[in-house]
């Protein structure tokens, strides 16, 4: 469904909101939808910085399911899940 | 193998993920290090890839967070989710558009239960195993 269609029946009901408000409401019940069925997956890849222990994920992430790490050799390796965090800490 | 090879053998060192602060956490964990020790930042470069659940892109906001508002493209835009689930996004966008309204709030549950229908057919649509892995549910004693 486009989201002409989409703003169009919104607006059936509530003629008074524009555009604007009906895509705002429609991105809200998007952002609730996904987060409760986690229905939408992706992979996505980055190069790790020497000495770096922390790199910044999207807003759009919800949940990490899993994490791959190419090794020297080129071999792929899933990597497992620490549970909490380490005790001495490193902010990099 | 001997029982002493098989200990020197064991792998001691291997790479670890936590999540931490909107980041992801990357180090060495080393088993057979003291505890200042035990992790390690990683000191070379390695590709990378996670694997993650995600929110739908925003209508009237592209890939790099620039608002396309003004597009004129923008109505022609179809959201990321599959389209059998279309119809229940109008359906909250109409019970919210109700709750703002204090004389027709009585007509915000009717949507609201139409939305919740659509949670329960979403779910089952992620959990049937071909987008993603199945939801394992680990049972505990207590």
């Amino acid at each position: 469904m486009k989201l002409q269609e989409m703003i169009e029946l919104v607006q059936k009901h509530h003629p008074d909101l524009g555009d604007v408000e009906v895509i705002k409401l429609i991105n809200q019940a998007s952002d609730e939808f996904c987060s409760r069925t986690l229905v939408l997956d992706e992979a996505t890849q980055f190069n790790t910085v020497a000495n770096q222990r922390f790199y910044g994920l999207k807003d759009s992430i919800l949940e990490i399911k899993s994490v791959d790490m190419k090794d020297e050799e080129g071999n792929v390796k899933s990597i497992k899940r620490l549970q909490g965090r380490p005790e001495y800490r490193d902010i990099t | 193998m001997s029982h002493r090879e098989r200990l020197n053998a064991r792998q001691t060192k291997q790479h670890v993920y936590w999540i931490e602060r909107d980041s992801i956490g990357l180090a060495l964990y080393d088993a057979s290090q003291n505890d200042k020790e035990l992790f390690k930042s990683v000191t070379a470069v390695h590709e990378i890839t996670l694997f993650y659940h995600k929110k739908a892109l925003h209508f009237g906001v592209d890939s790099n967070g620039n608002s396309t508002l003004t597009s004129t493209s923008l109505m022609d835009e179809q959201s990321e989710l599959p389209t059998q689930f279309h119809q229940y996004l109008v359906d909250k966008a109409i019970q919210l558009g109700y709750e703002t309204k204090p004389d027709m709030i009585q007509m915000a549950p009717y949507f609201e239960q139409k939305f919740e229908k659509g949670i329960k057919e979403g779910k089952t649509f992620a959990n049937r195993g071909r987008i993603s892995g199945r939801r394992r549910i680990v049972q505990y004693d207590f």
